[in-house]
């Protein structure tokens, strides 16, 4: 079985945790970018991550099921990797 | 020793002492129920002039603080729009650190995002207003040429031709974004600042990591000292998180207290980190003075000289008084007449930014207290 792709924050994004959001300054973004209850996610993506385990662990955190987390979450990657604050690693 | 002695505060600014001290060994209790609407609406002016959102939002974060679901939102917003500040503060500095870089000019960052990144469990506990480096002498107009270079602007000149360099402190610019960027010198104006030995703030460099780019910052000796400076002061009534920053450093443990004990008499600084120490008691009710970097200064009697010239940093005027008491600092009688003439008779162009020279900003807070009696 082909190793997933993981995901990780970029390290020139400037952040700060605000109670559970995460606000985040992405390079060549203007304004600050506010991710509501996204100081755990943020914080998770210190270390790069399959988006599965992304979603166990906070759906362990929230008491959602792994699935219903986890079609958001690809959702929210996704969108974030096009804002250039998550980088995408291959396989 | 030296029992909390809490000085008179207004209820909005005893509730930010507490918040400004929340998560301190031995710091005062925060209320048990929620605020009712004018106390809260008090503390959060209070906590944005002091600059502690992050601390309120810590506070709040951990149910130390409670408040209603009204109060959380309020203060999710209120920390929200200081880490916008922050984070954009944070980019002017990288962009600043990179630019002075590039040209070869030796820096390190001081004050409010070198702390955040170095002293405090999170960095958004530690707000700040502005950007704030420290260059050497060799490079000090360099580093204003490099950065005016980038767009950045002096909108105020030195005194004189040659004065910075020789009894400057700081150089405010503007950037090209509007923000403010301070170029130091040394640590504080006036006399406590000209004794302090510029060259050795460079002897030891200590790194962090702000958005994936290293940038250098004081020793943590020279960085307690300079906290100290900033508390016992910079600002007169002093700010709860300078307050906040000696006590962070005081209980970290990397700080070596003889190395601060011999700093603080090099630069002949002891009375003033005395007054730090004690303003951590008597303002947010945290005691130091039984920490080991507080040993060399328990007990430590301030002199009549000492005294004197920590008041001239205290009052309306104090950015000129303790700016005329650095003549005491100053080597050598024609340096003196040289330092005494800049601040009475500055160049034209420091006239026209600042409406006057140093003595004639003085004559007016003086004579017009007086008026006003």
């Amino acid at each position: 079985m082909s190793e997933p792709e993981r995901w990780k924050r970029n390290a020139a994004v400037l952040w700060r945790a605000v109670l559970d959001d995460a606000v985040l300054l992405i390079p060549d973004q203007v304004e600050p970018l506010a991710l509501s209850g996204g100081a755990a996610l943020w914080s998770l993506l210190e270390v790069p991550q399959a988006a599965e385990d992304l979603a166990r662990t906070l759906g362990e955190r929230t008491g959602a099921s792994r699935t219903d987390v986890e079609g958001a979450l690809r959702a929210l990657l996704a969108r974030l990797v096009q804002l250039g604050a998550v980088d995408r690693l291959p396989p | 020793m030296n029992a909390p002695s809490y000085l008179p505060l207004d209820g909005g600014t005893a509730l930010a002492t507490a918040v400004a001290a929340f998560g301190l060994p031995g710091a005062p209790p925060l209320p048990r129920r929620h605020l009712a609407d004018e106390a809260w609406h008090g503390l959060l002016r209070e906590v944005g002039q002091q600059r502690i959102e992050g601390l309120l939002g810590a506070a709040v974060m951990a149910g130390a603080l409670p408040v209603s679901d009204e109060q959380r939102e309020e203060t999710r917003e209120t920390v929200r729009g200081r880490a916008g500040v922050d984070l954009r503060l944070e980019r002017e500095l990288l962009a600043t650190t990179r630019a002075l870089g590039h040209a070869g000019v030796a820096h390190r960052v001081l004050k409010g995002p070198a702390m955040a990144h170095t002293a405090y469990p999170d960095p958004s506990w530690r707000g700040f207003g502005d950007v704030d480096l420290l260059v050497t002498d060799g490079d000090w107009y360099r580093a204003i040429e490099v950065l005016e270079a980038t767009g950045a602007r002096r909108p105020v000149p030195e005194l004189r031709p040659g004065f910075d360099l020789r009894f400057g402190k700081e150089a405010t610019l503007l950037s090209a974004s509007g923000w403010e960027v301070d170029l130091h010198r040394t640590l504080v104006v006036g006399p406590f600042g000209l004794w302090v030995d510029c060259d050795e703030l460079f002897g030891r460099r200590e790194a962090v990591t702000i958005g994936g780019v290293e940038v250098g910052v004081l020793a943590p000796g020279a960085a307690f000292l300079h906290a100290c400076y900033n508390a016992a002061l910079a600002d007169d009534p002093p700010r709860l998180i300078a307050i906040r920053d000696v006590c962070e450093l005081a209980v970290a443990p990397n700080l070596e207290p003889d190395e601060v004990a011999d700093l603080a008499r090099r630069w002949r600084g002891e009375a003033v980190v005395a007054r730090a120490l004690s303003l951590a008691a008597d303002v947010l009710g945290v005691t130091l003075w039984d920490r080991p970097v507080a040993a060399s200064f328990a007990g430590r009697r301030t002199t009549m000289f000492e005294w004197a010239l920590m008041a001239t940093y205290r009052g309306p005027a104090r950015g000129y008084t303790a700016q005329g008491a650095g003549v005491v600092a100053v080597a050598g009688g024609r340096e003196r007449l040289a330092y005494l003439r800049s601040l009475a008779s500055p160049q034209d162009s420091y006239r026209a930014a600042r409406g006057g020279s140093p003595f004639t900003h003085l004559r007016r807070h003086v004579f017009g207290a007086r008026r006003t009696r």
